[in-house]
């Protein structure tokens, strides 16, 4: 096999393989009314992420041999358009290798950490698959050469993401996390959407080559008019915001750890919220060349670092903590990508990521590990909260702590001025419809079944 | 008025300690007053939950066999004679009501829900064939309704067609739908002949469905209403509104923040003035100006603190708002509290156990939570009344509510019913036809009174009675082959553990290894209560068992020789908790936590890739690190017998008098009067464990859920001490010199064995000691291969290492939400000499005692004994009862989404309320029954210890636990049973032998019965 097939086969490997194990156990749950065994399916995630893992490290390698190249798997043109063209493209470059070896080595503890702690419990097969289908979004978003496949892996992460969230679906608490998460990606996706779209429109190609880089990624320059890369780049901004969960957006990310702790670690400690800064530092070029996007990006950075940390400082459970803590660093990656400062960036998100996912799936040890920390100091009380006394006059602490406490109600703003008037608006509409409708419809019997759950005789007879 | 409604409702809340001091009670603890099964059904009423294991698994258990068909009849009798119902009395003319209950036991007759019996015709078809029915029955059935079918449709009319066979509500169009031909009289006679199964069975279903709607419709739960309407129940009766969706998370919040032990770096500013004070005044001060609510809140609690009002007047002005009659305040108060029973009950609970928090945590009370409760209430209630134009609370409770009590639907309360019962009794159309109105209504309303608490009653009876037979049987057979054997010469070892079910299986396979070797059973805090402090824990902690208040202060020392070791590995130690604190507060802040993720992030993958994926080895690995970074100094514990008093005023040790009397209770109350072996080892417990919250509950229960190493050193240090010897040889027990004790610790998780001052062992013993430590190690592997046993990710395999192998696997996983399954599976408690038990394989599911009641005529000891084990095992074995019946009301569900929460407990993912029992992983192979207590005494010294101790007399006589009294003399096995001693048989079937305990457990998950081991050398031990 010649090097060339060789990479691409493994590009290829890397997004199929646990994209297959997803299929093969979602297939067997559909056609089978007996559950496939725990043991089955562990094992077939374990292996995928265990082949993705060993081809992540194979790719590096080659990179890393090959400085200044990137590995490109190219099938040309998937189809054109006039003169728009789509390209079936995966491309491995430095960015890629980093995020896509780390996400596989955390994907396998992560598999392996769930083996033995959702054991016995009912959705043991729902879990894995979706991990599965995780895997193959995120390397799919981490390996895609162009924005239009970017945001095939990107719905994968995002729906899984959703799906996990709402894992106990006999609770209502999750399935509002849930849907409160879905609903924030799915405004925030249109960036994305409309991004490639209009990247389309101005390069009439969304890949890397065409759209923006001229040098190897990260290092690139982006060859679009500034005005265009502004708006551009703002779009993509607007979807990295979602998925990171970064202000004034980030709501749904506390409330995303009603899902098990292995997935939580691997989504919110780091991964998944991650993705939105490696769209950023994909498209770093665009914001290179628009000052005004590099200041609202800076903004937004500043702004999600401030209030995650003031937020993140009283609260008294150890997810809720640490899903503030991850807010905070994902602010100030956001601050360097805005600063143009893209390698810190990488560094930054790397040790950020392994960081948090190590302290979430420690967390349900954080007791045994006060104690130790407890027996360590010898009883000695630790003061905290020193520095913000030094900071802050007393009288303000006392608001300031009430107003962290309450998350600055940057939530019940958003559903204040945004989420409730629409709902109003659509209330209104859908009401005219119905007016309109029912001069069509026979209503009466209609609602009779809808509104009631009875039995009907007439379902018996 | 307040001050007792609140007291009242302390006894409605969870009375669960913090996490880290989780020591098992009995749940439903408030309700022991009550005789066990009324207090279940108060516990249904009040709370909801189900109080008994679900239906199918007790009808499982039938089929099976571990539950007898007859001894369940028996129990149905007893069920009637309780009731005061005549069992023989005929309902119909073909069922007495014996009959009628022992079916509804057998078979499910509960009313289907609305979606379930529109599926079980639609999809099941279930009214076209006569499933339920035994074959030869249903074949006589169709026989003889065949021929009356054909009769009827000869001369039948459309309209009678339709009738007999579609309904009361059918039409001739749907004929062919239901039986595929068209509703002509050929046709149906053809398929009478062809076929006649489906036209049988529709026509007695239809028969059911044309008397069902003749019938008068019961409701079906008349107890799940709620009494008491508080005003958001009204709310949302009468507006649709749940007021609670916005205050339970802002109220929970400032809850969590006020209890919080150190977790969130920012501590709630102004805690020392009380949760309602604090409260007020952060409130009073802003808020998030967009919700209408909390500016109402705000309002409230500025003006509360503009005339500095206290808890007490908030709760009277919000009553006042709420225009509450006097006579209701009880009960809205417990309603509203019982809300959110996690964080009430940790007030409450805190409130009256401030010992419980570190000394500098601030006050808590229960009327301040209320106050702050009914506040948010009120605000919330306000804003709701101004949106809807509601003047106040009354006006609201005056409209009237348009949500009606759903009644019933007749196919599914009677039809349904009628036609699984007609099956099951065997009837024939013509008898289903002849059924009258009255008839059904009387069979359909005594099933309503035999609802599933009474069923359950019968069953769990059934069940337990099974099982105590099972014991019973083997204890008897076991313990009249020990009469036989003859005592023997000196033991090699002697080893006395825990009391505790866990310890069962170590101590048997220890007695397998060497025979020669004896144990004994005793309390794991061997008769002291300590409050200890070890070189390397952080305060404090209380080895006592739950209630009792240490009076002594014992404190470790690092021995002179090795005190500046000692000293470098205390500085050592603190450098590295100052780091281990800077990095945990510091990764998860602003600029420091950059400074983190940036030079340890890129590595954070390493430690803890290996800790997952390796989590033995790198176990192994972390240890040998942490011995070679900080040396361990040898330690003595320092008893200073002078009366000194220390600085928290408790006695430093204990004086000589007190340390004859403990070493003298201890080993006569276990009846270790002679034969005292070279080797005493006094093992105490306790566990180790990850990914476990509720690692405290694994702990040892009679040391306050600690860890009880100390208690078992320091009563070893006594016992070793020549002049205690003396002293207790005065008093009639003979230590001989050539006799030493040592204490360790056995972990339960891991099974690792840690013996204590080694150092101080005399030479004479080192060969002793020698074979002593290998038969523990070898012990400790076998108990680590018979645990595994349990574990369904273990290999059902021979290797005894593998075993161990796999439980100490377990206790390192960073992923392993079961480290070992603790007290799971507890059933039994015996109390009297080992002999009796030796050899007999209990599977780990009983609590073994000590007690010898041939020196103790008056039942002296006994009393002592039994008033620690009964409590204790009582509590663990009922809280393990109600977390596995109701995981969700009284457990704390499942593990997966735990959330710590300021080291006090557990939420659910991220918000809500603190989740109180145990957690599913902990408890769910457990088979719920009461815990069966077998003693060796006769029943009056029984009868006569009850009287005297008022919380035993209530465990055992309204049946929270089982009583059986042995006589000692005779064996003679009798029950405590509806409030008196009966003669229990034994010995009706036989009881497996087996050659060792790995020989009758290999290859096999489940629960084993009682066997005798029986070693095919001849039968030594």
């Amino acid at each position: 096999m010649s090097p060339t097939t060789l990479h691409a086969a493994l590009m290829i490997l890397v997004p199929t393989a646990p994209l297959v194990v997803f299929l093969a156990i979602s297939f067997a749950q559909l056609v089978s009314a007996r559950a496939l065994p725990e043991a089955v399916v562990g094992r077939s995630v374990l292996a995928a992420t265990a082949l993705g893992l060993v081809a992540s490290v194979w790719l590096s390698v080659e990179v890393v041999r090959a400085p200044g190249h990137a590995l490109v798997f190219d099938q040309g043109p998937w189809f054109a358009i006039g003169s728009y063209s789509f390209a079936g493209r995966l491309t491995v470059d430095g960015l890629s290798v980093v995020m896509l070896t780390l996400s596989s080595l955390l994907s396998l503890i992560g598999a392996r950490f769930s083996i033995t702690y959702i054991h016995r419990d009912p959705g043991f097969n729902r879990f894995f698959a979706l991990i599965a289908l995780f895997q193959a979004g995120l390397a799919l978003v981490l390996e895609a050469g162009t924005v239009d496949l970017l945001f095939v892996g990107w719905e994968l992460v995002g729906l899984t993401s959703t799906f996990l969230i709402a894992y106990f679906h006999g609770r209502e608490a999750p399935l509002e996390a849930g849907l409160r998460a879905f609903v924030t990606y799915r405004i925030c996706d249109i960036g994305l959407l409309a991004g490639a779209v209009f990247l389309h429109y101005y390069a009439h190609s969304s890949d890397a080559a065409g759209a923006w880089a001229s040098g190897h990624a990260p290092m690139g320059a982006a060859a679009l008019e500034p005005h265009a890369a502004t708006f551009v780049a703002l779009l993509f901004l607007l979807a990295a915001i979602g998925k990171s969960g970064a202000f004034p957006l980030g709501g749904w990310l506390p409330r995303a750890m009603e899902g098990p702790t292995p997935s939580s670690a691997l989504f919110y400690g780091g991964l998944s919220v991650a993705a939105g800064a490696y769209l950023l530092l994909r498209v770093a070029p665009l914001f290179a060349e628009s000052p005004v996007a590099r200041w609202i990006l800076a903004g937004v950075g500043v702004a999600t670092f401030v209030h995650a940390t003031i937020v993140g400082r009283v609260q008294t459970d150890a997810k809720s903590q640490l899903a503030y803590a991850s807010a905070t660093q994902t602010g100030l990656v956001f601050v360097w990508i805005a600063l143009d400062l893209r390698w810190l960036a990488i560094v930054h998100l790397f040790g950020h990521i392994s960081l948090r996912t190590y302290q979430l799936l420690r967390a349900p040890t954080l007791l045994h590990d006060m104690h130790r920390r407890h027996g360590a100091l010898g009883g000695e009380h630790l003061h905290t909260g020193a520095h913000l006394e030094r900071v802050i006059p007393e009288r303000a602490r006392a608001r300031l702590y009430r107003l962290a406490l309450s998350r600055f109600g940057v939530d019940a703003l958003i559903d204040a001025w945004l989420v409730n008037p629409i709902l109003a608006l659509a209330g209104r509409a859908e009401r005219l419809e119905q007016r309109f409708a029912d001069h069509f419809v026979d209503r009466r019997s209609h609602a009779d079944l809808a509104a009631q759950p009875e039995l009907h005789d007439e379902d018996l007879a | 008025m307040i001050g007792r409604a609140l007291e009242h409702a302390v006894h409605s809340l969870p009375d669960q300690a913090p996490l880290e001091m989780f020591v098992h009670h009995n749940t439903l603890h408030a309700l022991q007053e009550h005789a066990f099964h009324d207090a279940l059904q108060l516990a249904h009423q009040r709370f909801g939950a189900r109080v008994y294991r679900d239906e199918a698994a007790f009808r499982q258990d039938l089929a099976e066999g571990r539950i007898d068909r007859r001894e369940l009849e028996r129990e149905l009798e007893r069920e009637l004679r309780r009731e005061g119902l005549d069992g023989g009395e005929s309902l119909t003319p073909w069922s007495t009501r014996r009959e009628l209950y022992s079916l509804a036991l057998r078979v499910d007759l509960r009313v289907p829900t609305r979606a379930a019996l529109r599926w079980r015709v639609r999809e099941e078809r279930f009214d076209r064939s006569l499933a339920a029915m035994r074959p030869e029955q249903a074949a006589r059935t169709i026989a003889s309704s065949q021929a009356s079918l054909r009769e009827f449709t000869g001369c039948a009319t459309p309209v009678q067609l339709v009738g007999r066979f579609l309904g009361p509500t059918g039409t001739v169009d749907r004929m062919p739908e239901r039986y595929g031909i068209p509703a002509t009289r050929e046709a149906i006679l053809a398929l009478l002949d062809d076929d006649p199964e489906p036209l049988v069975a529709g026509a007695m279903w239809q028969a059911c469905r044309a008397l069902a709607r003749e019938l008068p419709l019961g409701s079906t739960s008349p107890s799940d209403q709620p009494q008491t309407q508080t005003p958001r129940d009204v709310a949302l009766a009468r507006l649709g509104v749940d007021i609670w969706n916005q205050l339970h998370p802002e109220l929970l919040r400032w809850a969590a923040a006020y209890l919080d032990e150190g977790l969130a770096y920012w501590p709630m500013p102004g805690r020392e003035r009380g949760f309602f004070v604090a409260v007020r005044d952060l409130c009073a001060q802003t808020g998030p100006r967009v919700v209408p609510w909390l500016g109402r809140a705000r309002r409230i609690f500025a003006e509360l603190a503009a005339r500095d009002a206290r808890a007490r007047e908030a709760i009277v002005e919000a009553l006042e708002y709420f225009a509450i009659p006097e006579h209701e305040i009880d009960a809205l108060l417990l309603a509203l509290l019982r809300a959110t029973p996690g964080f009430a009950g940790m007030f409450s609970r805190l409130e009256r156990h401030p010992h419980e928090r570190s000394p500098t945590a601030p006050p808590t009370s229960l009327e301040d939570f209320c106050a702050v409760r009914l506040v948010l209430e009120r605000a919330a209630f306000e804003q709701l009344a101004a949106d809807h134009g509601i003047d106040s609370f009354p006006a609201l409770l005056a409209r009237s509510s348009p949500a009606e009590a759903r009644r019933p639907h007749p196919d599914a309360y009677a039809a349904y019913r009628l036609f699984v019962l007609a099956q099951h009794l065997g009837l024939t159309l013509e008898q289903v036809d002849a059924l009258d109105a009255d008839q059904a209504a009387r069979l359909l309303r005594e099933l309503d009174g035999f609802d599933e608490l009474a069923r359950g009653r019968v069953f769990l009876e059934a069940f337990e009675r099974r099982y105590r037979a099972e014991i019973l049987d083997g204890f008897c057979a076991n313990r009249s082959s020990a009469r036989a054997r003859s005592t023997r010469g000196r033991p090699s070892i002697q080893v006395v553990a825990c009391i505790d079910d866990r310890e069962e299986s170590f101590r048997r396979h220890i007695e397998e290894l060497d025979p020669d070797a004896e144990t004994f059973g005793a309390a794991g805090s061997f008769g002291l209560a300590i409050d200890y402090r070890s070189c390397d824990a952080g305060g404090h902690i209380a080895l006592a068992p739950a209630g009792v208040r240490p009076s002594h202060e014992i404190v470790e020392r690092a021995v002179p020789a090795d005190a500046a070791l000692g000293d470098a590995r205390q500085s050592r130690r603190r450098r590295w908790g100052r780091a281990l604190h800077q990095f945990f507060f510091g990764s998860r802040s602003g600029l420091r936590g950059a400074l983190a993720s940036l030079v340890l992030g890129p590595v954070a993958w390493i430690p803890l890739g290996a800790r997952v994926l390796a989590p033995r080895s790198s176990m192994r690995a972390l240890d040998q690190l942490g011995t070679l970074a900080l040396p361990r100094p040898r330690t003595r514990l320092a008893n200073d017998d002078a009366g000194a008093t220390s600085a928290r005023g408790l006695a430093c040790g204990y004086d000589f008098d007190e340390q004859v009397d403990r070493v003298y209770s201890l080993v006569e109350g276990m009846g270790l009067r002679e034969r005292f072996a070279p080797l005493v080892f006094l093992l105490a417990h306790g566990s180790t464990s990850l990914n476990n919250p509720h690692e405290a509950a694994h702990d040892c229960g009679a040391c306050g859920g600690r860890r009880g190493g100390a208690t078992a050193r320091l009563l070893a240090i006594f016992a070793n001490d020549p002049k205690v010897r003396a002293e207790v040889a005065a008093r009639g027990i003979e230590i001989p010199d050539d006799t030493w004790f040592v204490a360790g610790e056995h972990d339960t998780a891991d099974d690792r064995v840690e013996l204590y001052d080694l150092d101080l062992v005399p030479a004479d013993f080192s060969d002793a000691l020698a074979r002593a430590v290998a038969t523990l190690d070898r012990a400790r592997a076998l108990n680590g291969h018979e645990r595994a046993r349990k574990f369904e990710m273990a290999a059902l395999s021979g290797d005894v290492e593998a075993g161990l192998r796999h439980v100490e696997g377990r206790a390192s996983h960073l992923g392993e939400p079961r480290p070992e399954y603790g007290h799971c599976t507890n059933a039994i408690c015996i109390i009297g000499p080992r002999s009796s038990t030796r050899g007999l394989f209990l599977d780990r599911r009983a609590f073994l005692v000590s007690y010898d009641p041939t020196s103790d005529p008056e039942g002296a000891v006994l009393e002592r004994l039994l008033a620690i084990a009964g409590p204790v095992g009582a509590g663990i074995n009922l809280e393990y009862y109600f977390s596995i019946v109701d995981p969700e009301v009284f457990g704390a569900g499942t593990k997966l989404p735990h959330n710590i929460c300021g080291y006090l407990g557990v939420l659910n993912g991220t918000s809500g309320d603190l989740r109180t029992g145990l957690p599913l992983q902990m408890t769910e192979i457990h088979e719920p029954m009461r815990l069966l207590v077998i003693v060796e005494a006769r029943p009056d010294t029984l009868l006569a210890i009850a009287g005297r101790q008022p919380i035993l007399a209530e465990l055992i006589t309204n049946g929270w636990i089982q009583l059986v009294s042995v006589d000692p003399d005779s064996g003679e096995m009798q029950v405590f049973e509806d409030g008196r001693f009966v003669t229990d048989t034994c010995g009706s079937s036989s009881v497996p032998t087996a050659p060792s305990s790995r020989a009758y457990y290999a290859r096999s998950r489940e629960f084993l019965p009682p066997a005798r081991i029986v070693p095919e050398d001849g039968g030594r031990s």
